[in-house]
C-alpha cells in the first residue's frame, strides 16, 4: 500500500494542507510545532479512522475551526485506489467515506489499509504494564482480522456489561440472580474465546518475524521473543526452550509450527469458564471480572529473561523498533499487502549505528514507502545512504511544501524554495488546547 | 440562533428530548411547526394525546393495540403454538411485513442490560414462561423463536430466556444470521461471512 497524497483540513496545526509522497522515503521536516507529526496522525485517521496520538476527536481539530476533514488517496500493491475521507464536526460525529461511499461502522474502516507506526514512545510498550502489550497485540491483530475486531468489540462491551452487574450486586449486597450473571459469563466466553485462540496463533507465528526484525536493527546475539501464558496449560511461544528458532516455516505463512499443537476452541472456552469460576469470589469483592483476555500479559523476553525487568534503555529502544518492525513483516506477510509505514521523530534519540541500521532497511526492498519525520534534517541525511528520498518542508502554521531534492525525489512543485524560518511562538501551533468545545 | 420566543423555545426543549433529536432537528422542526396551519397541528397535537391515552398493552403479547387482546392475538387464523418473541413493537411491524410467519408474538419490551438498569424483571420474561408453561388443550406451545436483535444484549436475554424455557420441554430456536439477500460473498465482510458459515443449513 502506498499513500499518494492526504488533504488535511481544520486538523491539528493545518488549517489545509495537501502534501503529495513519493514511492519511496519521504522525509517531513520543520521544527517543533510546524506540525509534521500532525501529517503523520492525519494519514493515520485515514487508515483506522483515528489518530495514534489521542482517541478524542476534539483534540485533533483546529483551534477555530467547527469541523476537521481529512482525504487520502491510497495505492495498494496490486494497483488498486483507495480513497478515503474521514470528517469529525462536534456534535455531528464522525463520518467515514471509502471511495465516496459512505461507512457505516468506523470499525469497517479498519483492515483496507494497513498502517504500522513507529513512535518515540514505541519503548513503552516493554518498559510499561501490560496494558501496553494488550494495545500493541490488538492493534495488530485487529488489522489483520475483522473477526478479531468484532470479537474484540463484543467482548468490551460485554465486559462492561457484566462488571456493572457485579458493581450493582456488591453495591446492593445482595446477589443478583445467579441465571443472569451466567448469561453474562456465557456470552463474556462466547468473545473471548475466539480472542484467545487469534491471540496463541499469533504468538505462535510472531517470534519469527521479531527474531529477525531484532537483528536487523540491533546485530547483536541476544534473541528476542515473547511468550503468551494466559489459561493454565495453554501457552503459546516458549521464552527459553529454542522452540521459536525455526527457519523452515518462513514461507508457511500461518507459522503455526509443531512445538504449538493448535489447543480447541472448546478447550479455551472451557479453561476460561473454570478460570472465572475461581475468581468468583474475588469478582464479587471488587464488583469487576478479574480474569480474561483484558487481563491477559505478554511477556517479552531477551535470551529468557523478562525484558520489563532487566532490559537496558537500549534494550528497551531496540525491542520496541524491532516490535513494529516485525509487525511490518506479519501484517504484510498476512494480507499480502505493505502496510503503509510511518516513523515519528525516532531518529533524534537513536545513536549513529542504529540509525544507519534502520535507514538501509527503510531503503531496502523489505520496506516499500515510508513517511518519516524529523526535527533537524542532517540527523537523517548524514546517514543517508544513495537513494531515492523526497524531503518536504512543514512551516509553522501548516504548509507543507517541497524542499530541496535529495536523490531522485521527483519536484512536482517547481519553483518552491526552501522554507525553514522558525518564529518564536509557534511553541504550541501543534496542540490545540482540548475539550474547548464541550 | 436564539428564538425570541418562550414557547418555541420550550417547543425546541420538547423535540430535543426525543430520541435521535438534536438542538439543530429540534430547532428545524419548530419552525416548520410554526408555518404549519393550525388544523394541522392541531390534528398533530391530538394523535400525541391519543396514543397516550387509548394505546395500551395487549394482555397476552404485549404489543401496543388499541384493545384488551391485539388482533394477532385474537384472530382465529394465527398458529398460537409457536410464539416468536421480540424486543419491541416494531419488530413485530417488520415481521408483519414478511408474510411468513402464522404464529403469535411476545413482547418482551426491551432486553437484559446492567448498564441501563435492565434486569428481567423489567421485561415480559415472567409472563412469557407463564405463557408457555400454561396448559392448552387446543394450542400447546411447541417452539418459541427468539427474535432478538444479534448484539451483546440480545444474545445474554436469549440466552436467559432459553434457560428457564429449557426444563419446559418446548423447542427453543433462534433467527439465523448470514448474508444478506441480493449479497455478495466476496464483498460480505469477514465476520458476518464467518457467522453464516457457522449457522449453515443443508442444502
Amino acid at each position: 500500500m502506498q499513500i499518494d497524497k492526504v488533504t488535511l483540513a481544520g486538523f491539528r496545526a493545518h488549517a489545509a494542507s495537501t502534501v503529495d509522497f513519493s514511492a519511496d522515503m519521504n522525509l517531513l521536516v520543520g521544527p517543533n510545532g510546524a506540525g509534521k507529526t500532525n501529517v503523520l496522525e492525519a494519514i493515520h485517521v485515514a487508515c483506522l479512522s483515528r489518530s495514534f496520538l489521542t482517541h478524542n476527536d476534539r483534540h485533533v481539530l483546529r483551534r477555530g475551526s467547527d469541523h476537521y476533514a481529512v482525504e487520502a488517496r491510497f495505492t495498494s500493491d496490486r494497483g488498486k485506489q483507495i480513497r478515503v475521507r474521514v470528517a469529525f464536526q462536534p456534535g455531528a460525529g464522525k463520518r467515514v467515506f471509502v471511495n465516496g461511499a459512505p461507512v457505516e461502522r468506523l470499525t469497517d474502516l479498519v483492515g483496507r489499509v494497513p498502517v504500522v507506526v513507529f513512535a518515540p514512545d514505541d519503548q513503552r510498550i516493554t518498559a510499561e504494564g501490560p496494558d501496553e502489550r494488550r494495545r500493541f497485540l490488538d492493534s495488530m491483530l485487529c488489522q489483520s482480522s475483522s473477526t478479531y475486531l468484532e470479537n474484540l468489540v463484543n467482548y468490551r462491551r460485554t465486559l462492561k456489561q457484566r462488571n456493572e452487574l457485579l458493581l450493582t450486586q456488591r453495591r446492593r449486597g445482595v446477589p443478583v440472580d445467579a441465571d443472569v450473571l451466567a448469561s453474562w459469563t456465557a456470552e463474556l466466553i462466547r468473545h473471548a474465546a475466539p480472542l484467545v485462540e487469534a491471540r496463541l496463533a499469533f504468538v505462535a507465528g510472531f517470534n519469527r518475524h521479531l527474531e529477525t526484525a531484532y537483528g536487523r536493527i540491533a546485530r547483536v546475539a541476544e534473541r528476542p521473543s515473547i511468550r503468551y501464558e494466559p489459561l493454565p496449560g495453554i501457552r503459546a511461544g516458549e521464552g527459553s526452550g529454542g522452540d521459536a528458532a525455526d527457519d523452515t516455516g518462513s514461507e508457511a505463512g500461518v507459522g503455526d509450527d509443531a512445538a504449538h499443537p493448535h489447543i480447541a476452541l472448546s478447550d479455551i472456552a472451557d479453561a476460561l469458564g473454570a478460570a472465572l469460576e475461581r475468581s468468583g469470589r474475588a469478582e464479587r469483592q471488587r464488583g469487576s471480572t478479574q480474569t480474561g483476555p483484558h487481563r491477559d500479559e505478554l511477556d517479552m523476553l531477551l535470551d529468557g529473561h523478562l525484558v520489563r525487568h532487566y532490559g537496558s534503555q537500549g534494550q528497551h529502544r531496540t525491542f520496541g523498533m524491532a516490535l513494529k518492525l516485525a509487525q511490518y513483516d506479519y501484517l504484510r506477510e498476512r494480507l499480502g499487502e505493505r502496510p503503509v509505514l510511518l516513523l515519528d521523530d525516532v531518529f533524534d534519540n537513536l545513536d549513529p549505528g542504529r540509525i544507519e541500521a534502520f535507514l538501509n532497511i527503510l531503503q531496502s526492498d523489505a520496506v516499500g514507502q515510508s513517511i518519516t519525520t524529523a526535527a533537524r534534517r542532517e540527523i537523517v541525511h548524514a546517514h543517508l545512504p544513495d537513494g531515492p528520498c523526497r524531503t518536504l518542508q512543514v512551516v509553522p502554521g501548516g504548509q507543507v511544501e517541497e524542499a530541496m531534492d535529495d536523490g531522485w525525489g521527483n519536484g512536482t512543485r517547481s519553483g518552491e524554495q526552501e522554507n525553514g524560518q522558525i518564529t518564536a511562538n509557534d511553541a504550541d501551533h501543534g496542540e490545540p488546547e482540548t475539550d474547548r468545545h464541550d | 440562533m436564539q428564538f425570541t420566543s418562550e414557547s418555541v423555545e420550550d417547543l425546541v426543549e420538547q423535540f430535543s428530548k426525543l430520541p435521535s433529536i438534536g438542538r439543530k432537528t429540534a430547532r428545524r422542526l419548530a419552525s416548520f411547526v410554526l408555518k404549519m396551519p393550525k388544523t394541522e397541528v392541531e390534528e398533530l397535537a391530538r394523535a400525541l394525546v391519543a396514543v397516550k391515552e387509548r394505546v395500551r398493552f395487549c394482555t397476552v403479547c404485549f404489543n401496543v393495540t388499541d384493545h384488551e387482546v391485539c388482533p394477532i392475538c385474537a384472530s382465529s387464523r394465527r398458529n398460537r403454538s409457536v410464539i416468536c418473541v421480540v424486543e419491541e413493537p416494531n419488530d413485530v411491524m417488520a415481521l408483519e411485513r414478511t408474510d411468513g410467519f402464522d404464529g403469535v408474538y411476545h413482547v418482551l419490551g426491551g432486553v437484559i442490560s446492567p448498564l441501563d438498569g435492565i434486569g428481567p424483571e423489567d421485561l415480559r420474561i415472567r409472563e412469557l414462561v407463564a405463557r408457555v408453561s400454561e396448559p392448552d388443550a387446543e394450542w400447546p406451545v411447541s417452539e418459541v423463536i427468539l427474535a432478538v436483535n444479534p448484539n451483546v444484549e440480545g444474545d445474554t436475554t436469549a440466552f436467559y430466556v432459553s434457560k428457564l424455557l429449557a426444563p419446559l420441554g418446548v423447542n427453543v430456536s433462534r433467527l439465523a444470521r448470514g448474508i444478506p439477500m441480493g449479497g455478495d460473498l466476496e464483498y460480505t465482510d469477514e465476520a458476518t461471512l464467518a457467522r453464516a458459515l457457522e449457522g449453515r443449513v443443508s442444502a
